[in-house]
């Protein structure tokens, strides 16, 4: 059974956000507008965080890029009452929008923040638009899904063509764009793929280890040396 | 996908409550069910484009759906890209269903700014009726066409309507044109074309306050050979040191942040070149074979001349150099240092807005430190651009009509007098519409460009455009020019249309893609390209016969034959059989791939891109085409168009006064920039800075909500506009973090929000380009004209802050 993870390049990522544009358009994730925006309902399954200068406020160190990190143990899917949230067995936190019953529980459960409330019914009908996603309608939970659907079509494809799903057939939108290569993404349970390789890497660090959530996001953080690891 | 009815039912009992897309509507799952066509899985067909939302030139796969665009991603075979994007690029989704764009022509009906709509005829016989009349009456070259940013065949189209309709005013007007090389580059190298940045290769990378990672030339690309510099399987981690007065993204991710006082970059650049020659750490041995004037040296009647050398020791002392640019002298040692032990090391000093009042000594003081360290023709270094094999078009047939049109010197006297080095001068244009100098413009064409928007002299451009009589606007939306328009001819947006982009700048291969429409036009608009060979036709004669091409894809056919035909190069493929490809041209051998030219355009159209990686010339002499076959350090090209500027107009002529007059002496054509005097901070005691966000494509994007909503995260803001002052500044001010200010220069004033952001010299403030409307830091910029780009100086306004 595959682990899906992702590992992120903190000395590669330039902080263009291209990974929040991709998942935008990806997921159908619309722009809620100036007003909404003020209240900090903007939805960004995927965000650029920064982190400042120790003792040097507003002295940007560096960039980093928060999806829904996909916990190992998640703490937003035992807080559910309704099953709306749960791990997976390929570990990707689902989640289901005809389920959600909009407690937000688990919004106040995640310490990343990765979930986000659909206050109105943001998502209009419009083209454009991704018909692989589902819809969300006002008063559900969404969130970084590792573009399930994704994984969805290729595991079809290699349904249909009679093989088994190949390595790199299934990425998500914000590794597929990102222009400095920073976001790996891939089967952690295979221990020769990329993300694999780079999660055993020196670098790597998961942000609060220390709550023992296990996430499946890896940042690699900057720093001399030699090579991709 | 067939469906029972049985399971659709139980697909139906399963989402109750559910919504699905189907055929991009939302629609509730019971009303679906009403129409199981519906259900029927679309065709899906991914088509190859290019995105047009900056200078970059990206290729693009474009997912569609029975004809419907449902998707963008990076083209994983275009080399310029290789399958990522940036931000910008998903705003095309937006651009193309915006709910804002013309549905079809529009005509003037009474004052301008009210329209009714009409039918393609109609408006094409007027257009072409008005050009016909003013031919006759011999007044063709009172015709100006403005043009934005765009390359390609779109470019010629246009240059070939001129010639051939007989009017010398085609006008760019654009900050930067990447298609050409930079003034400092041309008189210093004596090259042609742009000059190409190895990033990917360099170890070293030192940038003076070009946006690397932000809005430079291509920002995917860069930020491609920035990950190589940092992260690569083979070598060490590269540095990057980046100088300018605010620490902006680039400067964050940068090693070192050297913040300098606007407009001394210059200065700095000759502090690095006194430390390295001081210490002996530049590469001596290129220096003496292939650079001119860096020792002191005597002219053919004897005369002796100063040196780079003995110039750079003698002016820019550390002390000096350092007062001047607030650059700590040990940081300047630092700088040098490094340049001259890690190769192979790069140079970066090229961008849109101009350094300061001396744009071009500034650039040439950058330029050669490059010849310094030796980067010159190495790889990781600077490499010439090679050419497109294009097919050479046939000569454009001009009648009496066109010669005399030609013969007309230009409405805003690029090429000439003071402008005699700029390709074009939209700086200057509303003041010379305004006064009618040298003749008044009758027609005005405004072709992918919203001057009326945000250029600095819009207030006066507004008034020179009621002077035109006749204005033709080709924008895709009623935007501040377009609504300015007796005519409006929407133009499709790039997702709708054939064309291409000849994008060769950056990594020195030389590359052109082809689009063909990915969308079926949603309203009824026209491909501009299409509507000037509509025009070039009706209006007849040798104007037809020099645009005969009946659509504009038989153009870029005939164009593209010539890379089909120059047995080199190849369509973009799949790395594996690239690689084998490289490896044997490399060799010699060069295998066709296509057994006919249908076939190649076929592969062309489907791939997106023809390029040409192997013949990067990577050799020094092939750099050097300046009369000295040298670089040089004193340009004696700069020198032979003084003199005869001088045999011309004499002493005191416009371009000799332009470029600071001859007093200078030799001063004029070696790369050194005058210490600025102190000054007193006066009425206005802060620096305005100017620049352009990432997630800003070209024209603003105001009709883009996930760009306007994506946060600049180094100042947490979205959809407001903003003004970036230092901590320090805020408190001497009483300004608190978000609070309304009035930002003044002695030209206007903008109301805008705070954001207090320590990563800038407190003496300067930082205002993006936003684009569209609302306040503009272009409504504080005084109109002073940089001579030899034809633009504005846009970081060299004072202003000051008052609570509002």
């Amino acid at each position: 059974m595959a682990l899906w993870g992702m590992v992120i390049d903190l000395d590669r990522c330039t902080g263009c956000q291209a990974c929040v544009m991709a998942c935008k358009a990806e997921n159908n994730v619309p722009a809620v507008g100036a007003g909404e925006a003020v209240r900090g309902r903007i939805i960004s399954w995927m965000q650029v965080l920064t982190e400042e200068e120790e003792g040097h406020p507003g002295e940007i160190k560096r960039f980093m890029p928060r999806p829904c990190l996909h916990c190992d143990d998640p703490p937003c899917t035992k807080v559910c009452p309704v099953y709306a949230t749960y791990r997976n067995p390929e570990g990707i936190v689902t989640q289901i929008y005809a389920r959600c019953i909009g407690c937000r529980f688990c919004m106040a459960a995640c310490p990343y923040n990765a979930k986000y409330f659909n206050w109105r019914r943001y998502q209009k009908e419009a083209p454009g638009q991704n018909p692989d996603v589902s819809v969300r309608p006002k008063g559900v939970v969404e969130k970084c899904t590792f573009c399930h659907h994704r994984l969805q079509k290729a595991r079809d494809r290699a349904r249909v063509e009679g093989r088994e799903l190949a390595p790199g057939e299934y990425i998500t939108a914000c590794a597929e764009a990102c222009p400095a290569r920073a976001i790996v993404f891939g089967d952690l349970s295979d221990p020769g793929s990329d993300v694999a390789r780079l999660a055993r890497s020196p670098r790597a660090f998961r942000l609060q280890e220390e709550l023992g959530t296990k996430p499946k996001v890896i940042y690699l953080t900057e720093g001399e040396g030699h090579g991709r690891a | 996908m067939r469906v029972t009815r049985r399971g659709f039912l139980q697909v139906l009992g399963g989402t109750a409550t559910g919504a699905a897309l189907i055929k991009q509507r939302l629609v509730k799952a019971e009303d679906a069910g009403q129409d199981l066509n519906k259900w029927a899985t679309p065709e899906e067909v991914v088509v190859p484009s290019i995105c047009q939302q900056c200078p970059g030139g990206c290729g693009l796969l474009v997912r569609t759906l029975d004809g419907e665009v449902a998707g963008i991603s990076g083209n994983p075979l275009h080399p310029i890209n290789r399958g990522t994007l940036c931000p910008k690029a998903f705003g095309g989704l937006q651009l193309l269903y915006d709910s804002n764009r013309l549905k079809g022509p529009l005509a003037r009906d009474g004052e301008r700014g009210r329209f009714r709509p009409v039918e393609w005829d109609e408006a094409l016989s007027m257009v072409t009726a008005r050009l016909s009349d003013l031919r006759a009456k011999a007044l063709a070259h009172t015709v100006a066409i403005l043009g934005g940013q765009y390359r390609g065949y779109r470019d010629t189209l246009w240059k070939r309507f001129a010639q051939a309709y007989g009017t010398p005013n085609y006008i760019r007007v654009r900050c930067l044109p990447p298609e050409k090389p930079a003034l400092a580059h041309r008189l210093m190298q004596g090259v042609t074309t742009p000059l190409g940045y190895d990033l990917g290769e360099a170890q070293f990378i030192l940038s003076f306050g070009a946006g690397l990672l932000e809005a430079w030339l291509g920002p995917v690309h860069a930020s491609q050979a920035f990950a190589r510099l940092r992260r690569s399987e083979e070598r060490p981690r590269g540095r990057f040191v980046q100088v300018d007065p605010r620490r902006s993204p680039t400067a964050i991710k940068a090693d070192r942040w050297v913040p300098i006082v606007p407009g001394t970059d210059g200065i700095l650049a000759l502090g690095i070149a006194n430390a390295l020659i001081r210490e002996g750490l530049h590469d001596k041995e290129f220096v003496e074979e292939h650079t001119f004037g860096f020792e002191d040296w005597r002219d053919q009647r004897g005369e002796p001349h100063e040196g780079f050398k003995d110039l750079v020791l003698r002016e820019y002392g550390l002390l000096t150099v350092s007062a001047a640019t607030g650059v700590p002298v040990k940081t300047i040692l630092e700088i040098a240092r490094d340049l001259g032990t890690i190769k192979p090391a790069l140079i970066i000093g090229e961008r849109g807005p101009a350094y300061g009042p001396d744009d071009l000594h500034t650039r040439m003081a950058i330029h050669s430190l490059n010849a310094l360290v030796g980067s010159i023709g190495v790889r990781g270094g600077l490499l010439i651009q090679g050419d497109l094999p294009l097919a050479p078009l046939s000569p454009v047939k001009q009648d009496e009509g066109a010669q005399r049109g030609l013969g007309q010197a230009r409405i805003d006297g690029a090429g000439r007098g003071e402008y005699l080095l700029a390709s074009d001068a939209p700086q200057v244009l509303a003041e010379r519409i305004l006064s009618a100098n040298p003749y008044p413009i009758n027609a005005l064409f405004l072709f992918a460009t919203n001057p009326l928007a945000n250029h600095p002299t819009k207030a006066e451009l507004a008034r020179a455009f009621d002077r035109v009589p006749f204005i033709v606007s080709f924008s895709p939306f009623l935007d501040e020019s377009s609504s300015m328009a007796d005519l409006i001819l929407p133009d499709h947006t790039y997702l709708e249309r054939w064309q291409d982009d000849q994008v060769t700048h950056l990594a020195g291969f030389t590359c052109f893609s082809l689009a063909r429409p990915a969308a079926t036009p949603l309203h009824q608009t026209r491909n501009t390209a299409d509507v000037v060979l509509q025009l070039a036709k009706a209006l007849g004669g040798s104007i037809a016969q020099s645009l005969r091409w009946e659509k504009f894809d038989d153009l870029l056919r005939a164009g593209a034959r010539g890379l089909y035909e120059a047995r080199r190069g190849y369509v973009v493929s799949p790395y594996a059989e690239e690689s084998l490809r490289k490896i044997l041209e490399r060799q010699g051998y060069w295998i066709p791939e296509f057994k006919s030219f249908d076939d190649f355009w076929e592969a062309l159209g489907k791939r997106g891109a023809w390029w040409d990686p192997t013949v990067l010339p990577v050799s020094r002499e092939a750099l050097h085409t300046t009369p000295s076959r040298k670089f040089e350090f004193y340009s004696t090209g700069l020198k032979r168009l003084v003199d005869e500027a001088v045999k011309r107009e004499g002493k005191t002529g416009s371009f000799v006064r332009a470029l600071g007059g001859q007093d200078r002496g030799d001063l004029l054509f070696l790369p050194a920039v005058a210490v600025p005097s102190a000054q007193e901070p006066g009425e206005f005691p802060l620096r305005l800075n100017t620049y352009r966000l990432m997630s800003r494509p070209t024209g603003g994007g105001k009709n883009q909500p996930w760009l306007l909503e994506q946060p600049a995260v180094h100042v947490r803001m979205t959809w407001e506009r903003w003004v970036e002052i230092h901590p320090k500044t805020a408190a001497g001010l009483g300004v608190k973090d978000e609070e309304w200010v009035w930002v003044e220069s002695a030209k206007g004033r903008i109301r805008l929000r705070a954001k207090l952001y320590a990563g800038t010299r407190p003496d300067v403030v930082h205002i993006p380009l936003f684009g569209g409307e609302g306040p503009s830091a272009n409504d504080l910029i005084a109109n002073e004209v940089d001579p030899f780009r034809g633009f504005g100086l846009l970081n060299t306004t004072r202003v000051r802050i008052r609570k509002a």
